[in-house]
Order: structure tokens, then sequence, then C-alpha cells
């Protein structure tokens, strides 16, 4: 631990009320994370039900018309859906929780390695964030797009 | 600025890679508010626009039957603008002040940024809850 505390030309201290901030955002931080993953559990386990809903109305009108075929898929896919949308939420989740833990952790035991690892997994969760907002606006232009020429085209 | 960067036996270092950090975080947290601020300008440009559209559309759909249902769908969506203007604020305040901390290695600054990013988080938590709390209701 020594040694990441070495100082140099480069370094900057750190006062006492950026840690007081710093302890109640890891606090917020780790409500955040556990509260999305609790969410991230109910959502699919409540997925898993609807579609085996879905499935259990399948089997029971599936003799009478060509739908029950159709609803199967319906609930296998609405099960994948809520997985991934689940697995999606799961790494910020993730990352916040780290972020939380190391931050105690570095605070508690005066660690700069350790504040430099938690700052890196904050990093990480604005990164997800960000490329997921890269990704959402693609989309949005991309359906801006199709929309416009489908508009020319008919 | 030299008076906030007093050290005392509280105070830690922050070395280059920690400063790298806070950074790429104020890079990335300033992409992330500004384009929430012009996709939150176009709905409110949009809603300006098409609005009385939307409403007719809607009481048609839900069948509101009076004007002040409409009223409520107006009142709802201008809560959860400001709710979610004022927590891209505070990322993009936080987003301004780690950065011009580091740079100017100004601890006073710094910490503003931190306070700022904790008013994030807090706003995080209680939107996620909300959200959390519609989301289960739309399941039962």
């Amino acid at each position: 631990m020594e040694q990441g505390q070495s100082s140099s030309l480069f370094e900057m201290n750190f006062s006492q009320e950026s840690r007081s901030h710093l302890a109640e955002t890891a606090s917020w931080a780790r409500f955040l994370a556990i509260c999305g993953i609790i969410f991230i559990g109910l959502l699919i386990v409540g997925g898993i039900l609807i579609s085996l809903a879905f499935t259990r109305t399948a089997s029971r009108y599936g003799s009478y018309n060509n739908f029950g075929a159709e609803t199967a898929g319906l609930g296998a896919g609405m099960i994948v859906m809520y997985i991934l949308m689940g697995l999606l939420y799961f790494f910020p989740c993730l990352f916040t929780l780290q972020f939380a833990n190391k931050m105690k952790d570095a605070l508690a035991s005066n660690d700069s390695l350790m504040l430099s690892e938690s700052f890196r997994s904050l990093k990480k969760t604005f990164r997800y964030m960000g490329v997921l907002t890269i990704i959402g606006l693609a989309f949005f232009v991309l359906a801006l797009v199709t929309g416009g020429l489908s508009a020319l085209m008919f | 600025m030299e008076q906030n960067q007093d050290q005392s036996l509280f105070d830690m270092n922050m070395d280059s890679t920690t400063q790298s950090h806070l950074l790429s975080i104020s890079k990335w947290t300033k992409f992330i508010s500004i384009t929430g601020f012009v996709v939150g300008g176009l709905f409110i440009i949009l809603l300006a626009a098409l609005g009385s559209e939307i409403i007719s559309k809607f009481s048609a759909i839900f069948s509101f039957g009076d004007a002040n249902m409409a009223g409520a769908l107006i009142a709802i969506v201008l809560v959860v603008l400001l709710v979610m203007g004022c927590w891209l604020f505070f990322l993009f305040r936080a987003s301004t002040l780690l950065k011009k901390g580091v740079q100017s290695r100004d601890t006073a600054q710094l910490a503003e940024g931190f306070k700022a990013m904790r008013i994030y988080f807090i706003f995080s938590f209680i939107i996620s809850l909300l959200s959390m709390l519609s989301t289960l209701q739309s399941f039962a």
C-alpha cells in the first residue's frame, strides 16, 4: 500500500470535503447497484412467469386453432428478451457496486491504489452507459432515415 | 488556489492514473448529459408542435372523457422532464467541475464536482426506484 502513496509532481491532494462527498456517493451508489440487481432478478423471474403463462395458454388452445405454436414461440422469445434486458442492465450495476465497495475500502484504509481502482470502476460504468447511448442514437438515426425513406417511397 | 491544497493527516494523494480516470469520467459524463439535453430538447419541441394532436389521440385511445385527464398527463410529462433535467444537470456539473478541478489542481472545485456526483447518484436512486415500481406495477 505504501508504494501506492508515494508522492510525485503529478499527484494531487484529496481534501476532507472530497472524502465526505465520496463516502456518501459510495453509499448511494451501493443502494443503486443493489436495487438494480434485485430489479434484474425480478425482471427475469417476471419474464419467465409471463412466458410460462403464454406457453400454458398455447398448450391449452393449441389443439383448437393454429395459434398454439406461435404463442409458445412468443413465450420463448419473451424469456430471451427479458434475459437480454437483464444482462444489459447487469454490467452497469456490477461496475457501480465495484466502485462503491472499492471507494469504501479506499477511504477506510487511505489506500490510493484502491482509490484509483474505484475510479476505474466508475469510468467503466460511464463508458458502458456512453456506448449504450451511442448505440441508442444510432438506432434513432436509423429509424429516422428508414421512416423518411419509406415516407418518400409511399 | 493554494489555500485549497492544504494537506492534513486525512488527505489522500491522487496519482496521475487516478487523474486520468477522472478526466475520462468527465468526458463520458459530458457526452451522456449533452446527449440527454439534446434528446430532451427535441422531445419538448415535438411535444410543443404536436402536443394537441397527441393528446386528442391519447384521449381517443384511453377514452379520458374530459380535459382534466389530458391536463394531468401533461403535468406528469412535465414533472418527468423536470426531474430528468435536474438529473442530467448534476451529471453535467460534475463533469465540468471534475475536469476543471483536475486540470487546475484545485481541490475545492474537485470537491464541488464530487458533491454534484453525489446528488446525481441520489437522483439516480430515486428515478430507478420509481421506474422499478412502475415496472412491477405493470407486471401485476
